[in-house]
């Protein structure tokens, strides 16, 4: 197993309470090593019986990585639809690499950084049409801020919580899409930076800046709007 | 009392600190920091602040529709897979009709190997070998000197 595959967070790693499949093995053994291991040899066969055009083995693998693989993109991205097609399209790049795929590191690993990586595109893309056409987004679609599970409160502390989050989520858009992903892998997905720095191909130094710079200007933006709230 | 942090201050490792990203070694010296300067305490509660107005979004995804997108992978994957071939078949035939076609209904007269071409070619073929050239004209005074050594 690689060392990035050693960090990801547990429940990026297949726990029960995340797995659609809900084939996973017991959780009862000292340490969680046993059902990891099972769910290691089981996706070792899966993949072994995939490679061999076993369509139905290669559903299985999708199915257990969908709930994890959606989210991630969905936290990257924003958008659940866009997400979908990020996920579908890194489960197509997976079944196109089995024949290459030698097993260093889990799958989860493997999709975690193709997902990551078409994460980047698509917001760089779409930075790019926003640039060009002004594109903006539709006001209707699902917004990741507000879809997160909120502190009960006053009416009043509702409204400000939504308008903050509609700004801050703003703030993200404007972040460049490395920023971006870099942030929502350490804030929302608890990557170390090493791993990202890994994940993404860059210096840890590197990393370290570009996380600075997103926090900085998230902080600016919800500075600015607790001042016009004032 | 500064108002903001300055130029001097560790801005990169209060953000890092605010996130959870720095070693305690480092935090050893921020504290240090952080107990002396206001304006940077006040700059890591703001970030903190900010960490906690963004919560993980999370999509509720049923185990029904996991099916659904696998099911819609595997779909895709099955509709790419027996088209590949017939497509490169489809496209392999085309390319020898299309072949057949143009060299049946060439026109008379544009063969590009023929006649002023083909000496042209010739030519230009003798003119990069130019070994063979300096040999020709050895093979020239070659000639001479057999019909000088000649009898008679």
């Amino acid at each position: 197993m690689s060392s990035t595959a050693k960090a990801l967070p547990s429940r990026f790693l297949g726990s029960r309470q995340e797995t659609a499949s809900g084939k996973d093995g017991v959780d009862s053994l000292p340490g969680g090593q046993y059902p990891l291991a099972m769910e290691a040899a089981r996706e070792h066969i899966l993949v072994a019986r995939a490679r061999e055009g076993d369509a139905a083995s290669f559903e299985e693998l999708v199915l257990s990585h969908t709930p994890r693989i959606l989210n991630l993109a969905f936290r990257l991205v924003g958008d659940r639809d866009e997400a979908e097609d990020i996920a579908q399209e890194a489960f197509l790049r997976l079944h196109r690499s089995l024949g290459t795929f030698r097993g260093e590191s889990r799958i989860a690993t493997w999709l975690y950084r193709t997902v990551t990586r078409l994460g980047i595109d698509h917001l760089r893309r779409e930075k790019l049409k926003r640039n060009i056409f002004f594109f903006r987004r539709e006001e209707e679609d699902a917004d990741p801020v507000e879809t997160a599970p909120d502190h009960r409160g006053t009416p009043r502390d509702l409204l400000l919580a939504k308008e903050m989050g509609i700004r801050l989520r703003r703030a993200l858009d404007r972040l460049s899409a490395r920023q971006r992903t870099i942030f929502s892998l350490r804030h929302f997905e608890e990557l170390p930076l090493k791993e990202i720095a890994g994940l993404l191909g860059l210096e840890e130094g590197t990393v370290k800046a570009h996380l600075h710079r997103a926090l900085t200007a998230l902080r600016r933006e919800l500075k600015e709007s607790r001042e016009e709230t004032l | 009392m500064k108002d903001r942090p300055d130029s001097a201050c560790p801005r990169e490792e209060i953000a890092l600190f605010a996130i959870g990203e720095l070693s305690p070694e480092e935090q050893g010296g921020l504290r240090d920091h952080l107990a002396r300067c206001a304006a940077c305490r006040e700059e890591l509660d703001g970030l903190r602040t900010t960490l906690a107005a963004l919560p993980r979004p999370s999509l509720d995804i049923s185990p029904a529709e996991a099916r659904r997108f696998a099911a819609r992978v595997r779909g895709r994957i099955e509709e790419k897979s027996p088209s590949r071939l017939p497509a490169w078949g489809s496209a392999l035939a085309a390319a020898g009709v299309l072949a057949l076609a143009l060299f049946v209904l060439r026109p008379a007269g544009l063969d590009p190997a023929g006649g002023e071409n083909r000496r042209m070619v010739a030519e230009i073929d003798l003119l990069e070998n130019l070994d063979l050239l300096q040999n020709l004209e050895l093979l020239e005074d070659l000639d001479l000197l057999q019909e000088l050594e000649e009898p008679g």
